[in-house]
């Protein structure tokens, strides 16, 4: 383990330059894939980087254990146990982890990196400006909150540390995303789980802090906790204050909360069911999340219909398939003209002529026009007549197949008091109008490509290994490679439901992003015939690409038919055609390999190295 | 221009700047009708005000600088003030009489801010 030069602080996390000092230090990688690049924070389970996956060139929150505790056997057993819970958790609304390992004798596990603001910083804002979120947005924030810890107790896990600093918006989608499960703990219905008394005092749970001695601690913990965070967004303070952490804890255990109309009178209609969460005997609360959330919902339905806007039937339940659709922009300006300006700058930033540009102005048929076709990218002006830009993202957030759109506020009031009143909604950018028509194409097509549009890259071919270019979208797939994967995965026609579970399963254990998962799902219900794929938009993307692709391929249905290895070289022929990188055939094959549990398939991986071997028939390129 | 915009940004921006000019017309003749009523009629005002935050932010986004400052000057003019009496009013007016000219005109160089109708209402601006 190195040490820093300058200052000796131990270089226990692979940086490349001192956390502390910022002296440079010999690169190294965690499990020969992270590079770390600064300090997120410290806690007492250990510290957290933000770091750069090199293989999948994203970023990644790494999470090292400190190494007192991970001097105990006890402990490890444990963090490995609960972290694979919590890898098994499938839930937007839960940090994700990709990966755990060791790595110089330290425990560590990769896990999503969400950009944006925590819900503490958010709440704190507002109270410093004389206001506080929306109750519909707050009421919204706490459903998705509480589905997402619903879905980790359905995997026995309890969080047992909910609260707004461990909530984060993210700043592209407006998700809230719960993180920080370090002091998560396995629960069962059937078996007595660990009582070690933990959590943050002005969100634990009477039982947290007294634990008994002959009951487990359960998710009504976290309803405790959430009922705790509820109040404290809707009203601005938590439901118990005072002097020192004794006085806020000895509340918790005998004080009955607050109710939410004893500090906003307004929010009277929701008493009842903040208070319910908030009763210091488990077995009154709800009895899960899920049934909390139905009550969120339901309080929020009951603002909406006396909010701004008119109410409007959201689709319930599932959503009907689209498939594979082109990017679809809303512009949302009650000055037409400058409607019809933000629509050109579309048309001109993004060359796709499947690019579906709605330009609405009022609020209100922005969420009419949401419903009927979701939006991946929203221009929104702020003042509007009626419904103004929050009023409007407010509901936009909560229309189901809309809620993770990109949003860029364009609007001649977008200075600071703006920024954090809509920092609560996830807005990816700000433009002050007037705004430049270039600026406006530009950002434009920037979004366009953090939403994995199908641009034209019109930027010269590169001429270095493409793993460490930063160029390849932040990590994430995008179409073209979904359409080439699809056509190699399945060239003898289209995924049967079998093998697109097979390619979707495989994609969540690649750790692909959510935004990327749907775009295969999207993809893997359409049909793709070979000769009409774009190969000449394939250039920017890397090697590993080809390894994935094989790897998915085996995992389909175990094998790799004669066809499917035809249109593997295909695929190889492309890259090297159009990449200046060495693929690494045996690699590759090693790697599928690998991803077949039983190996029944040698012989048809032979078939496949052979096939690539010779190449495309007729093409000396091809001799590898 | 941008490196990474195509070719045809050029020619939209010249397109939505004929499309801006033709409409500009209308947009003056929205102005002289508000303004005639703007000392007494709130609503009035505040169609003033609008109209010249739309001017102020389209002007600009389609190269018209010029015409989009003297949009945003009309707009400030009535955010700074609580009343309007008729000295605002004629010099709203005169403002308006500067924009409407260069629109009729054969617009060969930008609309002059340093035209003494614009300049008044500049001067004025802050002045409640």
């Amino acid at each position: 383990m190195r040490a820093c030069a300058r200052c000796e602080l131990p270089n226990t996390y692979a940086a490349t330059r001192c956390v502390r000092c910022g002296e440079p230090l010999v690169a190294e990688l965690i499990d020969s894939r992270y590079m770390v690049e600064s300090e997120l924070g410290e806690g007492a389970m250990g510290v957290v980087y933000r770091a750069r996956d090199v293989q999948l060139n994203r970023p990644v929150a790494l999470k090292l254990i400190s190494s007192k505790l991970a001097r105990s056997p006890a402990f490890v057993e444990r963090f490995r146990r609960e972290a694979n819970a919590l890898a098994a958790i499938r839930n937007e609304h839960v940090v994700q982890i990709y990966t755990m390992g060791m790595h110089d004798g330290m425990h560590f596990y990769a896990m999503e990196f969400v950009q944006g603001r925590n819900l503490d910083q958010i709440v704190v804002e507002h109270l410093k400006h004389g206001g506080r979120i929306t109750p519909y947005r707050a009421l919204t924030i706490l459903r998705q909150v509480a589905l997402g810890l619903d879905a980790a107790h359905q995997r026995g896990l309890v969080h047992r540390d909910v609260k707004p600093a461990n909530i984060v918006i993210e700043d592209l989608t407006g998700r809230p995303v719960l993180l920080d499960f370090g002091l998560a703990r396995s629960w069962s219905r059937n078996s007595k789980s660990d009582t070690m008394t933990a959590g943050t005092p002005q969100y634990m749970a009477p039982e947290l802090i007294d634990p008994p001695a002959d009951e487990q601690i359960g998710p009504s913990a976290d309803v405790y906790s959430l009922g705790c965070t509820a109040m404290e967004l809707l009203t601005g303070q938590p439901p118990f204050l005072g002097e020192g952490i004794f006085a806020v804890l000895r509340q918790h255990m005998d004080v009955e909360a607050p109710l939410l109309s004893s500090r906003v009178p307004e929010l009277a209609m929701f008493d009842a069911v903040i208070a319910r969460a908030l009763e210091k005997i488990p077995s009154r609360r709800y009895e899960s999340c899920a049934a909390f959330a139905r009550e969120l919902e339901e309080c929020a339905r009951r603002v909406r219909s006396s909010g701004p806007l008119p109410t409007i039937t959201d689709m319930p339940g599932e959503m009907p398939a689209e498939g594979r659709r082109a990017l679809r922009i809303l512009i949302v300006d009650d000055d037409p003209f400058f409607l019809s300006a933000a629509q050109k700058a579309a048309r001109v930033a993004i060359d796709d002529p499947d690019l579906e540009v709605v330009g609405v102005t009022s609020g209100v048929r922005a969420l009419t026009s949401a419903i009927n076709k979701p939006p991946d990218l929203v221009v929104l002006d702020y003042d509007m007549p009626g419904a103004n830009g929050i009023d409007t993202l407010s509901e936009l957030r909560a229309i189901r197949r809309a809620s993770n759109a990109t949003v860029v506020v364009v609007s001649a009031s977008v200075g600071a008091v703006e920024r954090w009143r809509f920092s609560v909604l996830g807005v990816k950018d700000f433009l002050a109008k007037p705004v430049k028509f270039e600026d406006l194409c530009e950002t434009l097509h920037r979004l366009a490509k953090v939403n994995g549009s199908s641009l034209p890259d019109t930027r010269p071919a590169p001429t270095r290994d493409l793993i460490s270019t930063p160029s390849v979208r932040d990590g994430k797939l995008p179409p073209e490679v979904f359409l080439m994967l699809l056509a190699v995965g399945w060239a003898d026609g289209q995924l049967d439901d079998t093998e697109r579970d097979a390619v979707l399963a495989a994609a969540e254990a690649e750790g692909l992003n959510p935004d990327d998962l749907e775009g295969l799902r999207r993809a893997s219900r359409e049909r793709v015939e070979l000769d009409t794929i774009d190969v000449s938009r394939l250039r920017n993307h890397e090697r590993q690409y080809v390894y994935a692709v094989a790897r998915w391929i085996a995992m389909l249905d175990g094998e790799i038919t004669e066809r499917e290895a035809a249109a593997l070289r295909v695929l190889g022929f492309v890259l090297r055609m159009t990449l200046p990188v060495q693929l690494d055939i045996d690699e590759m094959v090693r790697v599928a390999m690998e991803a077949i549990p039983d190996r029944e398939n040698l012989a048809m991986l032979q078939a496949l190295r052979e096939g690539v071997r010779h190449g495309l028939p007729g093409d000396p390129q091809l001799s590898i | 221009m941008s490196q990474r915009l195509p070719p045809n940004y050029e020619r939209v921006l010249r397109e939505l700047q004929g499309e801006f000019l033709a409409l500009l017309p209308e947009r003056v003749g929205e102005l002289r009708s508000a303004l005639t009523l703007i000392s007494t009629d709130p609503a009035a005002r505040e169609a003033v005000q609008r109209l010249g935050h739309r001017i102020a932010g389209t002007g600009a986004t389609v190269g018209l600088d010029a015409v989009g400052a003297l949009g945003s000057a009309i707009e400030h003019y009535l955010l700074h003030r609580s009343q309007i009496d008729e000295t605002d009013a004629r010099v709203l007016t005169g403002a308006v009489d500067a924009l409407d000219a260069w629109v009729s005109g054969p617009r060969d160089a930008p609309l002059d801010l340093d035209d003494p109708r614009v300049k008044a209402l500049r001067a004025r601006e802050g002045v409640s």
